[in-house]
C-alpha cells in the first residue's frame, strides 16, 4: 500500500499513515519467520498459487542458505513470488530460484 | 500446482508491468530450453516497451554456451522467414555489438549481404531529427580543431617559405592574409550542416552482424556520399572526394577497437580516419597535378573546406562506431598496427617533404642592367631556390625571359629590395605591392616580366612546387602549395629532379 501510495501520488497525510504502518512492521527476523510460517502454511492447504509479500520474500532472499528440503511446490510460491516482487536489481534473486525451481523440477 | 516453470514465466511474460515481464525475461535466461530462447527472441524483437526489449537483448547477450545453440537454430528459423529475417538480422548485430559471437553457417554470401544492406531502417526505426543531426555536434568539433590545426600548419608554413628566403627578404615581405575568423567560426558551422548529409546512412559497425560485409557497405555509403557533394563542385573533385571518403570510412574501421590512455575513445579512429582521407587525397591531388596530362581539377574554391571536412567526417564515423561498441574485444593487433603506421607514414612524409630543403642559394654577384649587358646568366636551380640581386639603372629596363620549356615547373618571383614583390612568372599576379612601380607582367607571354623601375631588386628563382613563388600565402593556397610539394614528391622522388641550369636572358636592355 506504501509504494502505491508513492505511485499514485496520495498526499502527504495518506503517505505518512502508510510510512507510519511499514515502520511498525516486523523487522528482517521476524519476516523470515512469518515468511515460514506463512510457506507452512501454504504447503498445508496445498494453495501453491499464492505468493509471498515483498518483506517476506526479502526476508527469505536473505537467509536463504538456511532452506533446506524445500518442496516442489514451495520452491515455485518462492519462485513466483521472486517474479512478482523483483526489482531489476534483484536480477541475481531471480536466477538463484529460477535455477532452484528447474532443479527440483527436473530431478 | 503448475510444475511447468516455462507456463509460470510466460503468465509474468504476458503482463502488462513491464517490471515483471523484465524479471520474466531474465527466469527465462536461466531455463537452458529452446522454447524459452523463442520467447526471449520474440519479446527482444517486438515488445512495445524499449526497457523490456533491452532487457532481453541483455539476456540473450550473456547467454551460455548450451542455450546458444538452441539461439542460433531460433535466428536461423527467422532469418529464413521474409517477413522475420530482416528485424531478426539487426537484432543478431545489437547483440554481437554486446559481445555475442554466433555462427550461422547456413547464410550464404549473397543472402548475407542482402540483409545486411537493408538493416538501417530496422536499426534506427525512430529517425526524427536528433537522429538526422546526430553528427553535427562531432562534426562541429572536429571542424573547429582541424581549423585551429591548420592556422598552425599555415604558420608553420609561412615560416618555412620565409627561412628559405634570404634574411633580407623574410616574413615581412609575406604578406599574409589567411581568413583566421572566417576559418574557425565558418568551419565548425559549415561541417555542422554539411557532415550530417554526409553521413546520415552511416550506421555503427558493431550493429552489422558480418564486420566484413558491414565495412564494404559503409565505405560504399560514405563513397556515395562523397560522390554527390563533390559532384556540387566538379566530376573531378567527385571522384576525389569519394575515395577521399572511402579512406576516412575505412581508416575508422580498420582502427574500431583500438583505445589510447588520456584520450576520448573514438580518438584513434578519428585520427586514423582524417590520416587516411589526406592521405589519398594528396596521392589523387599528385596523380592530377600531372601538368603533363593537362589534368588539373579544380580544388581551389573548396581548400577551405576540406581541410574541415575530413576530419569532421572521421569524428563523426568514429562517434557513431563508439556508439555501440561496449562489449567486443579490444586492442586486436591488426587494428594497432594500423593506428601506429598511419601516423607515422604521414610524418614520415611531412619529414621527407620538409626536412631535406635547403635555404635559397644567395649569390654575391650583382647584375647591373646597361645596354652592354647581354649575356645570358645561368641559373642552377636545384631542389634549393636561386636568388639573384638585380640593379635597374636610371632610364633602364630589363626584360627577364624564362626558358619556355622550364616554365612548366620553375618560376621567377622578383622582389623590389626589401619592400614589396614586383611580380612573379607563371603565377597569378595577386594585388600589387605599389601601383606606382611601373613594372608589368606581359600577358602574351607567360616566362617573361619586364621590370623598369630603377632601383634594386631581388630575383629569387624556383621550383612552382616550394611555395616561394606565392606573394601571398593564405588559407587557400596554403594547401595547394602542399599538395603541389607532394605531388613533385610523388612524381619524382625526393632527389629525382634534377638540378636545372637556365640560361635567363636580359634582352632587351636598353635605354626608355
Amino acid at each position: 500500500m506504501l509504494r502505491r501510495a508513492i505511485e499514485y501520488g496520495t498526499g502527504k497525510a495518506v503517505l505518512g499513515k502508510w510510512l507510519e504502518l511499514y515502520e511498525s512492521l516486523a523487522s528482517s527476523e521476524d519476516a523470515f519467520a512469518t515468511a515460514l510460517v506463512q510457506l507452512d502454511k501454504i504447503e498445508q492447504e496445498k494453495r501453491f498459487d499464492l505468493t509471498l509479500g515483498f518483506k517476506q520474500i526479502q526476508a527469505l532472499n536473505l537467509q536463504r542458505e538456511q532452506l533446506t528440503d524445500l518442496s516442489l511446490g514451495i520452491i515455485e510460491v518462492v519462485f513466483r513470488s521472486q517474479l512478482k516482487h523483483a526489482k531489476d536489481t534483484n536480477r541475481a534473486d531471480i536466477v538463484y530460484w529460477s535455477r532452484k525451481f528447474y532443479e527440483q523440477q527436473s530431478a | 500446482m503448475n510444475n511447468n516453470p516455462l507456463e509460470i514465466i510466460i503468465e509474468f511474460l504476458n503482463s502488462e508491468n513491464s517490471q515483471l515481464r523484465r524479471n520474466a525475461l531474465t527466469a527465462l535466461a536461466s531455463l537452458h530450453s529452446s522454447e524459452a530462447v523463442k520467447y526471449m527472441v520474440q519479446t527482444a524483437l517486438n515488445d512495445k516497451d524499449e526497457s523490456v526489449r533491452t532487457r532481453a537483448e541483455d539476456e540473450l547477450a550473456n547467454l551460455d554456451e548450451q542455450s546458444l545453440t538452441m539461439l542460433s537454430k531460433d535466428f536461423i528459423a527467422r532469418l529464413g522467414d521474409k517477413s522475420e529475417s530482416l528485424p531478426a538480422y539487426a537484432l543478431l548485430g545489437r547483440l554481437r555489438s554486446r559481445g555475442l559471437q554466433l555462427k550461422l553457417e547456413s547464410l550464404n554470401w549473397l543472402r548475407t549481404f542482402y540483409l545486411e544492406f537493408n538493416l538501417f531502417k530496422y536499426v534506427y526505426p525512430n529517425r526524427g531529427w536528433k537522429f538526422y543531426l546526430r553528427s553535427s555536434m562531432p562534426a562541429a568539433k572536429a571542424g573547429l580543431v582541424a581549423a585551429v590545426i591548420y592556422f598552425i600548419f599555415f604558420t608553420l608554413l609561412h615560416y618555412r617559405i620565409n627561412w628559405f628566403l634570404p634574411q633580407m627578404h623574410s616574413f615581412s615581405s609575406l604578406d599574409t592574409n589567411v581568413s583566421f575568423t572566417d576559418l574557425i567560426v565558418g568551419a565548425p558551422i559549415a561541417m555542422a550542416l554539411l557532415i550530417p548529409l554526409a553521413t546520415f546512412r552511416a550506421m555503427a559497425l558493431d550493429l552489422y552482424a558480418d564486420r566484413f560485409k558491414g565495412a564494404l557497405i559503409e565505405s560504399l555509403w560514405a563513397g556515395l556520399a562523397g560522390l554527390l557533394l563533390g559532384a556540387t563542385v566538379s566530376s573531378g573533385f567527385a571522384i576525389a572526394v569519394l575515395l577521399t571518403m572511402v579512406a576516412v570510412r575505412m581508416g575508422c574501421i580498420s582502427t574500431h577497437g583500438v583505445e589510447f590512455d588520456y584520450v576520448p575513445k573514438h580518438f584513434v579512429q578519428t585520427l586514423a580516419g582524417t590520416l587516411a582521407g589526406t592521405l589519398v587525397l594528396l596521392a589523387f591531388a599528385a596523380l592530377n597535378f600531372d601538368k603533363s596530362t593537362g589534368v588539373r581539377f579544380d580544388y581551389y574554391e573548396c581548400t577551405n573546406y576540406l581541410v574541415a571536412f575530413i576530419p569532421a567526417a572521421a569524428n563523426t564515423y568514429a562517434t557513431i562506431d563508439i556508439a555501440h561498441a561496449n562489449a567486443l574485444p579490444r586492442n586486436t593487433l591488426l587494428p594497432r598496427l594500423i593506428a601506429y603506421g598511419l601516423p607515422m607514414l604521414f610524418a614520415i612524409i611531412v619529414s621527407v617533404a620538409y626536412f631535406p630543403e635547403s635555404p635559397c642559394m644567395e649569390t654575391e654577384e650583382t647584375i647591373q642592367v646597361s645596354a652592354a649587358f647581354t649575356d645570358p646568366v645561368e641559373v642552377n636551380i636545384s631542389r634549393a631556390p636561386y636568388c639573384l640581386s638585380l640593379v635597374v639603372g636610371d632610364e633602364q629596363q630589363a626584360v627577364i625571359i624564362i626558358p619556355v620549356e622550364e616554365v612548366t615547373h620553375y618560376g621567377l618571383r622578383v622582389l623590389k629590395e626589401s619592400e614589396y614583390d614586383v611580380s612573379t612568372v607563371d603565377l597569378p599576379v595577386e594585388v600589387a605591392a605599389d601601383s606606382s612601380v611601373n613594372s608589368k607582367l606581359d600577358s602574351n607571354s607567360k616566362n617573361k616580366i619586364t621590370v623598369s623601375i630603377p632601383g634594386k631588386y631581388m630575383l629569387i628563382f624556383s621550383r612552382k612546387d616550394s611555395g616561394l613563388l606565392h606573394k601571398q600565402i593564405n588559407s587557400k593556397n596554403a594547401l595547394l602549395i602542399l599538395l603541389d610539394h607532394y605531388s613533385s614528391l610523388l612524381r619524382h622522388g625526393k632527389n629525382a629532379i634534377p638540378p636545372v641550369k637556365m640560361d635567363i636572358a636580359f634582352t632587351n636592355i636598353s635605354r626608355k
